[in-house]
């Protein structure tokens, strides 16, 4: 009776101990590490979005209208190569999915990327661009 | 004066050449919304209008080539310019030469790919060889944020990218809007910001001054659409 009163403490003490100890969060740099840029800028975008705003208004600069946080695909092959936040009309910056990138080189030591705000994510199928909403700011990740 | 008339036959030789199907082909530079822009003229007609530099050639110097290409291949027929790909490059093709590259800048802002352009322009090129009256239309560019998109000139402008940190010049940036607010844009600046330890933030903000220590002061109603960047 009594080594059963001593196990039955012991679980609840060891459940306790579990359920009190802080759950460990993925952070972003593990999401980029395990499952890409899509997915982080899917999970991450609204904070990230939130995170530029902030650092905008304290420069006094921060947009009109809507931002949102959305990932940059290569024109060329449709992969997923960084993000961007686009900025514009709330009814248009909604309708906006990714921002497409071309490449082009003029000589051999300049480098120059076309953004275009796009409203599929399918780039190797046609860009369907987003009149009216703009680029405001690149985001760059560390993989 | 005789020095001169070797060069003079060349040029009466080579106009010859060029009318010998009743077709003349000569370039042009049009100022359009504060931009240069480069146009292919096939008797009277555009079409081919050109806003992008490549190759390190600026979009007249590229209209230009396409025309003394044209030019000098002699009784070219509309028949022998189709679109194709040499390499990797799409473009205007005529007697299996590469008369012009479809770019992706031009592919983008005409809402199509390099062989879409491509095709597109061999299409106009043929029609107006023909004589047939050739319709191009203008390069689409954003709207004012912020505000409709109907009946607005727009225009675009090159202009340094400031960094607010350290006030240098790190690059050039290729800005887009309603013409009386991108006329005011003298630079864009750069604030950069860090999310994470893995994430960099760099807000693009086209501005009034290249001064960038004091206060930035926004231009509304323009954005970045293109940036470039120089190789070290």
């Amino acid at each position: 009776m009594r080594s059963g009163f001593m196990l039955m403490m012991v679980i609840t003490a060891v459940l306790l101990l579990v359920t009190s100890l802080p759950t460990p969060a993925i952070d972003i740099g593990d999401a980029l590490t395990a499952f890409g840029i899509g997915y982080a800028v899917r999970v991450y975008g609204n904070q990230i979005n939130s995170g530029l705003n902030t650092l905008m208004a304290q420069r006094g600069v921060e947009w009109e209208g809507t931002t949102k946080v959305v990932p940059i695909l290569s024109i060329g092959t449709g992969s997923y190569i960084g993000a961007a936040q686009v900025a514009g009309p709330p009814s248009l910056v909604n309708t906006v999915k990714a921002v497409a990138q071309g490449e082009t080189r003029i000589g051999n030591s300049l480098r120059a990327k076309l953004f275009i705000p796009v409203s599929s994510t399918n780039v190797l199928k046609g860009v369907k661009r987003v009149e009216g909403v703009g680029l405001s700011a690149l985001i760059d990740f560390k993989l | 004066m005789k020095r001169y008339v070797p060069i003079i036959a060349a040029l009466a030789l080579l106009t010859i050449a060029a009318s010998a199907y009743g077709v003349v082909f000569t370039s042009r530079t049009v100022n359009m919304g504060g931009i240069q822009v480069g146009e292919l003229v096939v008797d009277n007609q555009v079409p081919i209008r050109l806003r992008f530099s490549a190759g390190g050639l600026s979009p007249a110097e590229r209209a230009s080539l396409v025309a003394q290409r044209l030019s000098q291949m002699s009784n070219l027929s509309p028949s022998e310019i189709s679109s194709g790909r040499i390499g990797s490059y799409w473009g205007v093709i005529a007697r299996g030469e590469m008369l012009i590259t479809a770019d992706n800048a031009h592919a983008m802002v005409n809402n199509t790919t390099p062989s879409g352009l491509a095709s597109s322009w061999a299409s106009q090129l043929r029609k107006a060889m023909t004589g047939t009256p050739v319709a191009i239309t203008p390069p689409t560019t954003p709207a004012p944020i912020g505000r409709g998109a109907a009946d607005v000139d727009t225009a675009q402008k090159v202009v340094p990218i400031i960094s607010v940190g350290s006030g240098l010049r790190i690059g050039a940036a290729l800005v887009s809007g309603s013409a009386a607010q991108v006329v005011k844009v003298t630079a864009v600046a750069q604030v950069e910001g860090q999310f994470g330890d893995r994430v960099r933030l760099r807000g693009l903000v086209p501005i009034e001054t290249e001064n960038v220590i004091g206060n930035l002061k926004r231009v509304p109603g323009t954005a970045v659409i293109a940036v470039a960047d120089v190789k070290l």
